[in-house]
């Protein structure tokens, strides 16, 4: 069905709820039609305000649901979306869900198809293992990653054996809700939980208010009989607490146990329940000794707590769901002249589209016409608008400031920066950590073990000739008070954190390792181009004798059109400027960092550096070199051209070195790392980089393999070595390096053998990367700390008697509070010391004039 | 003290149902507040730099509900016949409190709202469908805070509920507050306009309108008993 006609349907359909606030008409008869559609208002008030706000003051009224203030409403939820919307939703997200995932299907020996569900209702870190076991035992399904902390299921399926709804039916059976990514998502499990929370909490309240009253013998006057009738309220006050607030808790239980799986819910309801139904017990034989505060104390805190993680994991997880929203878009496609909106995904590459000032570019494009000022942030982390203009690459999710463009798509979907960013941050969060295996371990066994340890103190305290009532108050104690909750959480908290954190800062993290052993590093190897200079290489001047310099440029152009080398590109393009017809040059051959050769009508011509020239036997004049030197001790790149046994000439490229480069080494200095910068480029031109910005060593001319072989070096003598370089021709130094780190933009971030990349190229970035790295090793440390100092100061203690239940409750709220508080300090990394600049950066100038030296003016 | 708390629960509960009405108009002039910037990420801009036009059309609105609480109590008093005849007195509390009941019934849709007051109550040309647009597309301050004043007149059946509870009083000044308190009650939804309306759902607005109906019935029968009462 095409969703036009859905569109039609579902505004059709539409037709028993009010047209502005969405709520049912019930009996008003309030009706207008505008532009032949029927419209209902609930209320007087309602068709007052539509009539003012969507009327168009200078003749018939617009059609409303394209206004801006249309659009702002259901994005804001006022004119919230009604049943019909709801399945208009779904059959659109059908409609796309269903293209994407044949798309992956390439391979035809492997059927597998791959399938992301968003669960609701994942309490701790048991439920993920409960779901995992439960779809893998599935009929048909291959495999299933749960991730706890961002709710997400992957799912790896044979589609010809189970369908999605079953998998879902299966996940709703046990007591979880599994959902489309993009559907109902985090609110509604939220809103449940806040409801139970505050019927919870206000009961306690009252019942924590009428308890204090009691055990201070403030009505100690009316006499015992007098105060028994207390108890009636209190347990009237506590059942709802318990048996609506604790539901979730008490059912999760109980499916636990059926899957022989316990959890911190098992704890927790087993607690509640002793002190409940013993409370009821002895309410019965006219006891006062009643612990209806204790059960439903207990589970208003664990709900509060709860409700407290709920966000935490929403904040900490906030730079990863907003890689999802940027992905979930739509673009303006432009056919045959008309515009059409269409989901991000059923772009194909070549397509055209349309963006406009204040939309977000959704897939990865090239600009066909028309210039921008473009905000990228949400991707790179730098606040910095870029102008672009055509010609120039955009990557999704990059925002319009201004202007209005006419873009071609160029990579869609899983191929995209946006799409292959996700995947790389998905495995990032799959990998666990072995902190976190272990912790998960300890978790698993440590239900059981408390179970145990709770049920032997109320053995042997009964057998001590303790009260039965002591006796099963310190039981309950210990089953609090070592409730692995916080446990649970401390690592992989801290982990999401750091991941998103990362991400809103532009530092893309695909492996955990990286993270882990960024704080270690003990020397920085740069690569040059790219990554301390901007790597846009311009062609200020062609040297040459003797020759016009448009035969010169016509002749190196027709060769290294057939190179992909970044130099080679910035050439052609000076070709093209000039409009310079090029020929098909023949026999093209490129050797690796040297040069390339090919052979046009007019004979063979060479391009390299100097080693290239001296292989391929071309003779250099000493005042060609002098002169060639003398730039490159500027800093500027050189390349010589050569044919008929001599060097003719060689192009001045002019590089810039990057505005943040100065600073950044002299923090990594101050920070006793030692620097390096490693380049394929001259000698001369590294050295001259190098002494402008006080590096410890340089070496120019280098050899992938050379870097490679320098990384291991530095390695052999006990350093730990961190590499950051584009990532095209450092791969090999990079997966040598402890840490390798990219820099780019665009297209292949998934090639680059990095652990971490650096969207956006900016290498100041690398600092931010390092202090990531360190506050989270810290912060794991200081969880895991958190985590066991409450258990294990909490257990003998409360063995012991010298805790109730009540302050057990509490420490182990603190403890979660602690853990979770702790682990927020990692979203903050990087938002100190941002500084956000207005001013537009300004384009490289690419219409430098082009200089042409002849006779002999070197 | 009880007698304002009671108008503001019920304009704070009954204002999840008025987030569909006035959080568009709210929405709108937002919207225009700061032209230019793409609307998704409208409101977020506009609360950072909105807070006193936010307060002003507030105040406005406030002032409207008050003015129009303490004049009905006027009229209320004017017209209560209880003065010259004893035996009619308590006959107006009676008569606000049928009125609560009636409209709390019709806020419950079990009752239809009669038809002259469903009639359209403003054609395209009338008076307020050309002057709010211009004080929608306004960014002055004082703009907000006439659209405030004009917005209080809009017909809400909670708002008239509340102001024939504010009518029985027969004493302007109460009028004033009940009308008032009640309209700070609302102020916590719409101010959050962007906030809440993502985080209440459906249910919970249609929730609202319900426990606030329910009240406003409470409230209705208990003063038409109290006049009852001092009728007999």
């Amino acid at each position: 069905m095409s969703s036009a006609s859905l569109a039609n349907q579902h505004d059709r359909a539409a037709g028993n709820t009010c047209s502005l606030c969405g709520l049912p008409i019930g009996r008003s008869r309030l009706k207008q039609t505008v532009n032949g559609e029927e419209l209902f208002f609930c209320c007087p008030g309602c068709h007052y305000v539509f009539q003012i706000l969507f009327s168009d003051p200078d003749g018939a009224p617009a059609d409303f649901k394209s206004t801006d203030l249309y659009r702002a409403c259901v994005a804001a939820g006022i004119i919230p979306k009604n049943e019909q919307d709801l399945a208009f939703r779904q059959a659109l997200q059908a409609g796309e869900q269903h293209p994407t995932a044949r798309s992956i299907l390439e391979d035809e020996a492997d059927l597998a198809r791959e399938l992301t569900f968003k669960v609701d209702g994942m309490w701790c870190t048991a439920c993920s293992w409960l779901i995992e076991e439960v779809i893998r035992g599935v009929h048909g399904v291959l495999q299933a990653e749960v991730h706890f902390l961002s709710d997400l299921v992957r799912i790896k399926y044979l589609p010809h054996r189970v369908n999605p709804e079953d998998i879902q039916k299966r996940i709703a059976q046990i007591g979880y809700s599994a959902a489309y990514l993009g559907q109902s998502e985090f609110s509604r499990e939220n809103k449940q939980l806040l409801l139970r929370l505050g019927v919870s909490s206000i009961l306690t309240v009252n019942i924590m208010m009428i308890s204090f009253a009691l055990y201070f013998g403030f009505f100690q006057d009316l006499g015992e009989n007098a105060i028994r009738y207390f108890s009636y309220p209190l347990w009237l006050l506590a059942t709802p607490v318990v048996l609506y607030g604790g539901y979730p808790i008490l059912k999760r239980a109980v499916i636990g146990l059926r899957y022989k799986q316990t959890g911190m819910d098992t704890l927790i309801a087993v607690g509640t329940l002793a002190a409940y139904f013993y409370s009821v017990l002895r309410m019965f034989e006219g006891s006062l000794h009643l612990y209806f505060d204790t059960a439903s104390m207990l589970v208003t805190l664990v709900l509060l707590g709860k409700y407290i993680e709920m966000h935490a994991r929403e904040r900490v997880s906030g730079g990863i769901t907003e890689l999802y929203a940027l992905a979930n878009q739509k673009v303006r496609l432009l056919q045959n002249g008309t515009e059409r909106w269409v989901a991000a995904e059923a772009a194909r590459p070549g397509d055209s589209f349309l963006v406009r000032a204040g939309e977000r570019v959704s897939v990865d494009s090239r600009i066909v016409s028309g210039r921008a000022v473009l905000d990228q942030s949400v991707l790179t982390g730098e606040s910095k608008p870029l102008r672009k203009s055509t010609g120039d690459e955009i990557m999704a999710g990059a925002l319009v400031l201004e202007g209005k463009l006419q873009l071609q798509a160029i990579r869609i979907g899983n191929e995209s920066s946006l799409g292959q960013m996700i995947s790389m941050t998905q495995e990032a969060l799959a990998a666990k950590a072995p902190v976190e295996l272990l912790a998960d371990r300890i978790t698993k066994w440590f239900v059981p073990a408390v179970l145990f340890l709770a049920a032997a103190t109320a053995l042997a305290l009964l057998f001590g000739h303790v009260p039965k009532d002591e006796a099963l108050l310190r039981a309950v104690t210990v089953l609090v008070i070592t409730c692995p909750c916080a446990l649970g959480i401390a690592v992989p908290l801290a982990k999401v954190a750091a991941i998103a954190a990362g991400r809103t800062n532009g530092i893309l993290i695909r492996d955990n390792t990286a993270l882990d052993k960024a704080k270690e590093l003990t020397a920085l190897l740069f690569d040059k181009t790219g990554t301390i200079t901007e790597g846009n290489f311009s062609l200020r001047e062609i040297i040459a004798y003797g020759i016009e310099e448009r035969e010169v440029l016509r002749r190196i152009a027709s060769i290294e059109a057939k190179s992909d080398h970044f130099l080679a590109k910035e050439i052609v393009r000076k070709a093209r400027q000039s409009s310079v017809a090029l020929e098909e040059a023949e026999h093209f051959e490129s050797f690796e960092a040297m040069g390339v050769k090919g052979r046009l009508k007019c004979g063979e011509v060479s391009i390299g550096n100097r080693q290239f020239m001296r292989c391929r036997d071309l003779d250099l004049a000493r005042q060609l070199a002098r002169h060639a030197e003398s730039l490159e001790l500027k800093g500027a790149t050189v390349v010589f051209f050569g044919w008929n046994g001599k060097v003719q000439g060689f192009l001045n490229l002019g590089d810039r070195l990057r505005e943040s480069a100065p600073e950044l080494f002299q923090e990594i200095r101050s920070r006793k790392i030692l620097t390096w910068i490693v380049s394929g480029d001259s000698r001369e031109t590294t050295l001259a980089i190098a002494a402008e910005l006080g590096v410890d060593r340089a070496v120019g001319q280098a050899l992938p393999k050379q870097k490679a072989e320098i990384v291991k070096g530095l390695q052999e003598k006990g350093h730990r070595v961190g590499m950051i370089g584009d990532g095209i021709n450092d791969s090999a130094a990079l997966a040598q390096a402890d840490v390798g780190f990219a820099t780019g933009i665009g297209a292949n971030i998934m090639e680059r053998a990095s652990g971490i990349t650096i969207i956006g190229g900016n290498p100041a970035k690398i600092l931010t990367a390092l202090d990531l790295s360190s506050l989270t090793g810290r912060v794991i440390r200081q969880n895991l700390f958190f985590a066991f100092f409450y258990n294990g100061l909490g257990i003998p203690l409360a063995i012991l008697g010298y805790l109730n239940p009540l302050l057990a409750v509490c420490a182990m709220f603190a403890s979660s509070l602690t853990v979770i508080g702790n682990t927020l300090r990692i979203t903050r990394v990087g938002k100190n010391n941002s500084k956000r600049e207005v001013q537009p950066q300004e384009p490289v100038d690419a219409t430098e004039s082009l200089r042409c030296y002849s006779g002999d003016s070197g | 003290m009880f007698d304002l708390l009671a108008p503001f629960s019920i304009g704070f509960v009954g204002s999840l149902h008025c987030l569909g009405m006035c959080g568009p108009l709210v929405l709108a002039y937002s919207l225009h507040m700061n032209e230019g910037v793409h609307p998704s990420s409208t409101y977020a801009g506009a609360w950072q730099n909105g807070f006193w036009h936010h307060s002003a059309f507030h105040l406005g609105r406030i002032l409207t509900y008050g003015l129009l609480g303490a004049l009905a109590a006027v009229l209320f008093n004017l017209a209560d016949l209880g003065r010259f005849f004893g035996g009619l007195r308590g006959s107006m509390t009676l008569l606000g409190g049928t009125l609560m009941v009636l409209l709390g019934l019709a806020l419950l849709q079990v009752l239809p709202l009669p038809s002259f007051l469903t009639v359209s109550p403003a054609g395209s040309d009338s008076f307020p469908a050309r002057s709010i647009p211009r004080l929608l597309r306004s960014r002055g301050i004082g703009s907000k805070m006439l659209l405030g004043l004009a917005t209080g007149f809009l017909p809400c059946g909670l708002s008239w509920a509340m102001i024939a509870k504010a009518a029985t009083t027969q004493n302007s000044a109460a009028g004033f507050f009940i009308m008032a308190a009640f309209g700070l009650g609302t102020v916590p939804a719409l101010f959050l306009t962007g906030f809440s309306a993502s985080v209440l759902s459906l249910k919970v607005r249609i929730l609202g309108e319900k426990i606030a109906a329910v009240s406003v019935i409470t409230m209705g029968i208990i003063l038409a008993l109290k006049g009852a009462k001092a009728l007999l």
